[in-house]
């Protein structure tokens, strides 16, 4: 699974501790997220797309080893 | 209706350094034993250090969230592996070189699982924050 979490973090203009304090993770998850080292749950995903205002899917995609 | 949920509730993160100073006091009476001979049975300090390992075993980080829980179960799940290979290699000495399994070593084990379930979650939890912060 890649994302592009950076990017949308990015387009709001919001460091990694501003969306870890927003979405009630630590700074290190939202980290691990962008570079793939960790999946997130469904409600965490959620609770990204909301801030976003973008569907799950248009931040998280499937790769071939998926 | 059943709801797989998670139910672990975890002490408060300043347990942890209660665990640790109970953990390092019991290895320095350990280590007072053999200086000054002291008359305590041994088997009391290694209970009192698992008294501390589950302590901090099972405080929280400052920050508990969803992916150090992750941590935890992939920790708990090694270390719960490595207890019953190790019981299989003392049930092998037993058989094979001789003599019974000692009578602490059901303390020994409970020492080994929490080794190996504390290494193996603040291994990974470091590991995490160095790559991390080296790409950052």
């Amino acid at each position: 699974m890649k994302n592009t979490i950076k990017v949308e973090r990015a387009i709001l203009d919001l460091t990694q501790e501003e969306l870890a304090k927003k979405i009630g993770v630590s700074r290190q998850t939202i980290s691990s997220i962008e570079k793939n080292r960790y999946v997130p749950s469904t409600v965490l995903s959620l609770k990204m797309s909301k801030l976003f205002d973008k569907p799950v899917n248009a931040f998280f995609s499937l790769t071939e080893e998926d | 209706m059943l709801v797989i949920e998670d139910k672990i509730k975890l002490l408060p993160y300043w347990f942890k350094s209660i665990g640790i100073g109970v953990a390092i006091l019991s290895l320095i009476v350990n280590f007072s034993l053999d200086i000054w001979e002291i008359s305590i049975d041994r088997y009391y300090t290694i209970l009192v250090l698992i008294l501390g390992l589950i302590l901090v075993s099972l405080s929280a980080e400052k920050f508990e969230d969803e992916m150090f829980k992750q941590i935890r179960t992939n920790s708990i799940f090694y270390a719960f592996f490595a207890g019953i290979l190790a019981h299989f290699v003392l049930v092998f000495l037993n058989f094979w070189v001789g003599g019974s399994i000692e009578d602490h070593s059901s303390l020994h084990m409970t020492l080994w699982m929490l080794g190996i379930y504390l290494g193996t979650f603040h291994s990974s939890k470091n590991r995490l924050k160095i790559l991390n912060s080296i790409e950052d």
